[in-house]
């Protein structure tokens, strides 16, 4: 094409008016460069829902940490005399087939709910991160190796390979359950990080690491890694609240937290029996656990726009 | 384009094949076929237990590779699953439970993919407005409730239809009224009465996910030059968004369909135990509790032949949308 033109020659470099020499000037270079994380924390702080969910999660936090700050009634101490009372002073929710005190049973929940999910979703970040990475960077067998694990997991799906486990375990306990839910879930994770990485690769910056001689691995640590954790972030939020919807499922089969610890799947499993009578057992606890995935939703949803320059310049 | 596509199936097959054999082993290795027979009393003798695991392929002192290699021959050769511990073949029992299973499934996905598309396409050309927050937040709040407690909600809802209809309006125990008699018509609205509501609550789970990937994909098109240029030579804005934008959306959407349906059929298989349907969920949860290992076997192998369809059904959408694959 150029030869067509005589002129197209001086079309190859921009004219000096397209960028004015102030732009260029106004740059201040003392100033300390403007990490993603700082842009990220400025979009975020402007969104209510950002308050909103952030406010909530900590006080399920709170409330799995200090459940008896919350409840002074006793969960454990039931009168049979109350089965299926309604609410009245002191008890606001009323009381369980067992005449139990249902608010006090969801305070008391929340421990073993939460620390299900918080558990799994570290497990299943740093295995993703940490697998994903290598793979991503180093390619070759291990990516190979890693890539056809994740797609085998792919073909079983979370829930049924977890109630095969799960019958077996010789103990139910939290850290069973979040052992068991991870050992399905990070494939996931490790598959979105080894994306990012493999893009982050090639960026200009790794190639300037190499030419400075920092070594390979100092560069997947120091620059690959923290360019790549954005979409992993996100979706660990996300993951943290299908954990703990995914325990509740397990309990509501059987075979999740043994009827003797206290969660909202429990609860909600022992409200099937009185579900025509009396379905407030069940949807108390279902919306304390669904107001808590929520919670977590949101935060994934504000954080994920936040880390997005596409997603921040739209709005 | 067949090629590719026969290439994407040969892969899938294996990975099938070794999720298959994966799940074989873990549940030989981990469930005990042998424990119900020493809980008896009498118990039998040794050597009737023997016989019995050995009749069924299943004891525990033959090595876990040459049970899969014989489950693996018996497959190939007698086109047969093996015996389930009720004496019953896997292979009938599943034939007899899947159109449940699959009924429930495909309705329920099929619909929820086209509600789920439409929601995003929607939601994505009226970004932030009222509407399209109602869509986000409401498949939010699906997204945070377990399956099971959707498919109470919808039962209590039903109760209070029925009670304020004074009859009964919306049956949905099982999967049809037991010894219901009348043409074959009567029979098939009954059924698909009973069907209405589980298809309602995977419709939902379904619709959830779609919409907020559809949305995220097509917020990404919309934003696109070709959109642009379209509007540029005359099309309308409908015409533009259909003809161009919708159809470069779903090509990421065909991959995500296969990749969510697993989440659909866990979520179907727990709808089938909650609507009490007689389906592969609940066969699934039997054979478990029964140490059924052939059961678990040939209910992984039928998840996995489903997963193994979806997925090549997925490279069928992909390659028939996106023209660079086809060469």
């Amino acid at each position: 094409m150029p030869n067509k033109n005589p002129n197209a020659q001086t079309h190859y470099v921009a004219a000096l008016e397209e960028t004015p020499v102030e732009t260029v000037d106004r740059l201040d270079e003392s100033q300390k460069a403007r990490s993603t994380w700082a842009d990220a924390w400025d979009a975020m702080r402007v969104r209510p829902s950002f308050w909103i969910s952030s406010a909530l999660i900590l006080l399920i936090v709170i409330v799995a940490l200090f459940p008896s700050l919350f409840a002074q009634v006793s969960p454990t101490q039931c009168d049979l005399g109350d089965s299926h009372a309604g609410p009245e002073d002191g008890h606001p929710l009323g009381y369980t087939r067992q005449g139990c005190d249902i608010y006090a049973r969801i305070i008391f929940g929340t421990q073993a709910s939460v620390t299900v999910g918080l558990l799994a979703t570290i497990l299943v970040t740093f295995t993703g991160i940490i697998v994903g990475s290598l793979a991503g960077y180093y390619g070759g067998l291990l990516d190979s190796i890693v890539s056809r694990i994740g797609d085998i997991f792919f073909a079983v799906p979370t829930v049924l390979g977890a109630i095969v486990l799960m019958s077996v375990l010789p103990e139910r306990t939290p850290i069973t359950i979040a052992l068991v839910l991870s050992l399905f879930a990070w494939p996931q994770i490790a598959r979105i990080m080894r994306g990012a990485v493999l893009s982050a690769r090639n960026s200009d910056y790794v190639t300037a690491s190499v030419a400075l001689g920092v070594s390979k691995f100092r560069i997947l640590l120091r620059h690959v890694v923290p360019n790549s954790i954005a979409p992993v972030i996100v979706i660990a939020t996300v993951s943290l609240g299908t954990f703990i919807v995914a325990e509740a499922t397990l309990s509501f089969l059987g075979i999740g937290l043994p009827p003797g610890i206290m969660s909202w799947g429990n609860d909600i499993d022992a409200a099937k029996s009185s579900l025509r009578t009396n379905p407030q057992v069940l949807l108390y606890p279902a919306a304390a656990l669904s107001v808590t995935v929520l919670a977590f939703l949101m935060l994934g949803d504000v954080v994920r726009d936040a880390l997005d320059p596409e997603a921040r310049a739209r709005r | 384009m067949v090629f590719y596509i026969f290439r994407r199936f040969v892969n899938y097959f294996f990975l099938s094949m070794i999720a298959t054999c994966l799940a074989y082993i873990v549940s030989s290795l981990a469930l005990d076929p042998a424990a119900k027979y020493y809980g008896r009393n009498p118990q039998p003798s040794q050597q009737t237990i023997e016989n019995i695991l050995n009749g069924l392929g299943v004891n525990p002192d033959v090595p876990v590779l040459q049970r899969l290699w014989d489950w693996l021959v018996n497959i190939v050769v007698h086109g047969s699953l093996g015996t389930g511990v009720n004496g019953v073949s896997i292979g009938d029992q599943i034939i007899s439970r899947a159109g449940v299973s699959l009924r429930l499934l495909l309705i329920g996905s099929l619909i929820g993919a086209i509600v789920g598309v439409t929601l995003g396409v929607w939601g994505a050309v009226r970004q932030y407005k009222l509407s399209d927050q109602v869509v986000t937040y409401g498949s939010y709040l699906i997204f945070a409730t377990p399956t099971f407690v959707i498919g109470v909600l919808l039962m209590i809802g039903a109760t209070a239809l029925n009670g304020a209809a004074g009859m009964q309006l919306i049956t949905f125990t099982g999967e049809y009224s037991a010894g219901l008699t009348g043409s074959w018509g009567e029979l098939a609205l009954d059924r698909g009465i009973h069907l209405l509501l589980p298809t309602i609550a995977l419709v939902l789970i379904g619709a959830a996910g779609y919409s907020r990937y559809q949305r995220s994909v097509m917020l990404d098109v919309l934003s696109a030059d070709f959109i642009r240029t379209a509007r540029a030579k005359g099309r309308s804005r409908n015409s533009a968004l259909v003809r161009h934008g919708v159809r470069v959306a779903l090509i990421p959407m065909s991959t995500f369909f296969a990749y969510s349906f697993g989440t659909l059929v866990s979520g179907s298989i727990m709808l089938e135990i909650v609507f009490s349907f007689h389906g592969m969920g609940e066969f699934a949860l039997n054979a478990i509790s029964q140490n059924d290992i052939n059961a678990v076997a040939g209910t992984t192998l039928f998840v996995a032949i489903l997963i193994l369809f979806s997925s090549t059904l997925s490279e069928v959408l992909y390659a028939a949308l996106d023209p660079r694959v086809r060469n």
